[in-house]
């Protein structure tokens, strides 16, 4: 495909337009049991070939499933025909990202069957107390290719393999229903034996903490102290670092759909996020996380950076065209859902450092306050500042000690007094990954994977209930 | 552009004989030709242009169900292949991607650049015009009677920008009409002018609200989302339990219903049963039916009411009431008008609480009617009081509202909805 590609635009190679050709494909199998039995298996596959022509920093799109050399000749054409009936109505600021290079990533390592999983599903589904109404248990994983041809000289080609997994367990007793889950996890690589031994553990702990909501009370209404591990914190990372920093969104192409941002341009290299001891990176270096990578689709090469240091904003997240806009640094994200969609800034691995406290001291150092764990409900403004999260399950701490469970615990806040209230951050022992497939965005609306790797962290004087 | 179109799929199903197919086996089709105009200031931020073509096909088993879906690209020889690479060994066959040379073409349409005229230079317009045409069609195995739907639609989605303050807008027609366009401008513009002044900061608390049928609409969406499908009371996962036991009820005004007659989304689902034309969902406040699909009645016994694979509303209507918007907004009197919510989310199952947040054209009205623009507020409340003994009265206006939603493909369907004089818990 790649020799296609370069014929193709070899063809318009003294016309002075910028051309790219962008191939993606995903093929995607999913197995979902229910209570120890098969409930679905989905298998699909998408592939197609973004075509772009621009010239003096414009661009103009079509998206297209058919490969074929005259066919897309035929729409370079017709774009470049397009482009100029178009041209004076651009937005004079936008600029089409070409990139010169070769890249290949191709150590991909060989996909397991999910067949072999069958098993595993069964069991990890099966229901074995009479207060658990049903359990599922799906995994899906999901290859990704991409080949992008430019006029520049640019070749990008690499495939990568994504596995999902779910586990949520419902149960109800006395007419109260509760879930527990794994909260959903998302990674790159395929699915090995000691993943399942840890599902088989993992299932076993939730089921223990639903046993125990089944009998707990609300959570009770209070100003104190907020445990969140990392199951919870990659939601608030999400939501309120992510989202907000996103240079698109600072530059208003979001106002209509996702929203803004109280992030303005002079805030880079001013604002104070947060404490000296929070630290945020894009890491497009972790491989093991949804958005590792060599390079961004337009071809941008990935590097990590730091967003916030020490506190204080240091960059955005948004690839070469939103940097040049807006004049800021930024990061190599600029990503689209699928061949069918325009690229635009998105998170990648939104990363909270690892600090130096340990589990038990974040403990013993609260007076009086909640550990809430595994999000449940999200919701924050358009201009990311006044948010409400709530978790499947919380446990009140008193005194340094972990005492009773808690039900449908909920915690409300604005970001930056929220982020300048972070009093612990938890070393390496608390780190986990979590992330989304579902990340919605754009309009058109896309959504993608994104990751975040984050300690647990303790924040004071936090506003807290039931979300009851 | 493909030419994939009605014929064109009749001649693949004729050829893969999908007459020779067991029963359980449904074969859907959904395809769009879209052109998108993303704006931003006034001006064309991105202009995309997408043609795609998705088979699914759906194998109902006694105890489970199996799905495969595939890319046609309209080449006969390479899309047939692709269906039986598709069905092969379900756990370890690839589908293979097609590169061909018998691809039916036609011709792309070229720019609508009129659109793009009618924008206002010295207005900040940020939105997205979608048009084009949207297909869907299905066939079971074992019949040649296939089902088919198609339209053209162009969805204008909208907001002008003043500083902080913004008024927002949504329509569709069938095709764009400028001089529409242009009038819903300048309606707009002159909103724009009441929100000038200050934003102000209420106190959390509970207030008298007019919802406009935008707003009601967005909480509407939430009926879809662990609400009233069928799966999600056989589960128990609903947040209207009570409401399905009977132990509790909304207004007596609260009258929901699928409504076919309004001709926002095809009549059959995925498996081409033909839905009743009105499904009443919520009478009189009370739940009588769920959205019941063949998989929920198999599984857990529930009788199906043919709805879609999600259960959810497709061609919604939330009935009008008797007053005119005009009257209930002038009944509010140190209380808000809600133009837009944003971000919904269940904060309890049990009580079916939501939370989110207002935005855009919100204003509060004070004891003397005057208008006043307001900083953004979260709120918390329970359906069951929003709508139950707040709920006052439902406008007589009602405004169609399509779904806007564009995630994977552009999305039929869409509710019928009226605007609402009730309360709104500001909680932050």
């Amino acid at each position: 495909m790649i020799d296609l590609f370069k014929k193709v635009i070899n063809s318009y190679v003294d016309s002075g337009w910028e051309i790219s050709l962008a191939f993606k494909s995903e093929s995607i199998r999913s197995l979902s049991y229910l209570n120890g039995k098969k409930e679905n298996f989905n298998k699909s596959v998408s592939a197609g070939v973004m075509v772009s022509v621009g010239k003096n920093g414009k661009v103009f799109r079509q998206a297209t499933p058919i490969i074929k050399g005259d066919y897309l000749k035929t729409l370079i054409d017709q774009g470049i025909k397009n482009f100029n009936i178009l041209e004076p109505n651009f937005l004079s600021e936008s600029s089409m990202s070409i990139h010169t290079g070769e890249v290949y990533d191709l150590s991909l390592e060989k996909p397991l069957l999910l067949k072999s999983f069958s098993d595993s599903l069964a069991t990890s589904s099966s229901v074995n107390h009479k207060w658990i109404d049903f359990i599922r248990s799906s995994l899906s994983e999901n290859l990704e290719e991409r080949i992008i041809v430019n006029s520049q000289g640019g070749v990008f080609h690499d495939k990568k393999y994504f596995t999902d997994y779910y586990l949520d367990l419902m149960g109800s007793r006395d007419q109260l229903n509760q879930n527990r889950s794994n909260g959903g996890v998302v990674f790159q690589g395929a699915v090995d034996d000691s993943f399942l031994l840890n599902t088989l553990e993992k299932k076993e702990s939730l089921t223990r903490e639903l046993d125990l909501l089944l009998s707990a009370s609300p959570c009770p209404k209070m100003v104190g102290d907020l445990l969140l591990p990392s199951d919870q914190m990659y939601i608030q990372i999400h939501e309120s670092i992510g989202h907000p920093l996103e240079l698109d969104r600072i530059s208003g192409d979001e106002r209509n759909y996702a929203g803004g941002s109280f992030v303005k341009k002079d805030d880079f290299g001013q604002l104070r996020y947060g404490p000296e001891i929070m630290n945020v990176v894009f890491a497009p270096s972790e491989k093991k996380q949804p958005v590792g990578y060599e390079f961004d689709d337009t071809g941008l090469k990935a590097a990590d950076a730091f967003l916030i240091k020490d506190g204080i904003l240091r960059a955005g997240i948004g690839g070469a065209e939103s940097q040049k806009r807006l004049g800021v640094l930024g990061t190599s994200s600029t990503r689209n859902s699928s061949w069918n969609r325009p690229p635009i800034d998105r998170m990648g691995n939104i990363n909270l450092c690892a600090g130096e406290s340990r589990y038990e001291d974040m403990i013993k150092s609260i007076e009086n306050g909640v550990l809430m764990k595994t999000n449940r409900s999200w919701s924050i403004d358009d201009q990311r500042d006044k948010f409400q999260f709530g978790c499947e399950i919380g446990y009140l701490i008193k005194d340094g000690e972990v005492k009773n469970v808690v039900r449908s615990p909920n915690y409300e806040g604005r970001t930056i007094p929220f982020w300048n209230s972070l009093k612990m951050v938890g070393d390496r022992n608390t780190v986990d990954d979590f992330g989304t497939s579902n990340c919605g965005k754009g309009e058109p609306n896309q959504a993608v994977r994104v990751g975040h790797q984050s300690p647990a962290c303790l924040f004071s004087n936090i506003s807290i209930f039931a979300g009851e | 552009m493909s030419s994939i179109n009605k014929s064109y799929i009749q001649q693949l199903f004729d050829s893969i004989c999908v007459e020779k197919f067991p029963s359980n086996f449904y074969f859907y089709f959904s395809g769009e030709r879209s052109r998108f105009y993303r704006v931003n200031k006034s001006k064309l931020r991105q202009g995309t242009f997408v043609d795609q073509s998705k088979l699914t096909i759906w194998q109902k088993n006694e105890n489970d169900e199996n799905t495969f879906s595939i890319e046609l690209i309209g080449d006969l020889k390479n899309d047939v292949e692709l269906v039986k690479n598709a069905l092969g060994d379900e756990f370890t066959q690839d589908v293979k991607i097609a590169t061909t040379d018998e691809c039916n073409i036609e011709e792309n349409k070229t720019v609508n650049v009129e659109f793009l005229s009618t924008l206002i230079d010295s207005e900040d317009i940020v939105g997205i015009l979608s048009e084009g045409s949207l297909q869907r069609g299905v066939i079971q195995g074992g019949t040649n009677n296939l089902k088919w739907f198609d339209c053209h639609r162009a969805d204008i989605d909208y907001s002008i920008f003043r500083g902080d303050k913004c008024v927002k807008e949504f329509y569709s027609e069938k095709l764009i009409s400028n001089e529409k366009l242009k009038n819903s401008l300048s309606e707009n513009i002159l909103k724009l002018n009441i929100l000038s002044g200050e934003r102000i900061e209420l106190e959390p608390g509970l207030y008298p609200a007019y919802f406009s049928p935008s707003a009601v609409n967005e909480i509407l969406s939430m009926f879809n989302w662990q609400g009233i499908q069928g799966k999600a009371f056989a589960e128990k996962q609903s947040v209207f339990m009570d409401l399905y036991a009977g132990a509790r009820k909304l207004n007596k005004r609260f009258n929901l219903r699928e409504n076919f007659k309004l001709n926002l989304s095809p009549i059959f689902n995925q498996e081409g049963e033909v839905s009743e034309e009105i499904i009443e969902i919520v009478k009189d406040g009370t739940l009588i039916n769920p959205l019941v699909n063949s998989v929920t009645e198999r599984k857990y016994g529930l009788k199906s009411n043919k709805a879609d694979q999600y259960e959810s509303l497709r061609s919604a209507e939330l009935l009008a009431g008797t007053e005119p918007e005009k009257d209930l907004i002038s009944k509010v009197r140190n209380g808000l008008y809600i133009s837009n919510l944003h971000y919904l989310n269940w904060s309890s199952k049990k009580s079916a609480s939501i939370t989110g947040m207002t935005r855009y054209c919100c204003y509060f009205i004070d004891e003397d009617g005057e208008k006043h623009p307001i900083k953004d507020m979260r709120f918390n409340m329970s359906l069951y009081d929003l709508f139950g003994s707040w709920l006052q009265e439902f406008s007589s206006e009602s405004q169609i509202f399509s779904d806007s939603n564009t995630y994977e493909q552009r999305h039929l369907g869409g509710a019928k909805v009226p605007g609402m004089l009730s309360s709104i818990n500001l909680s932050l």
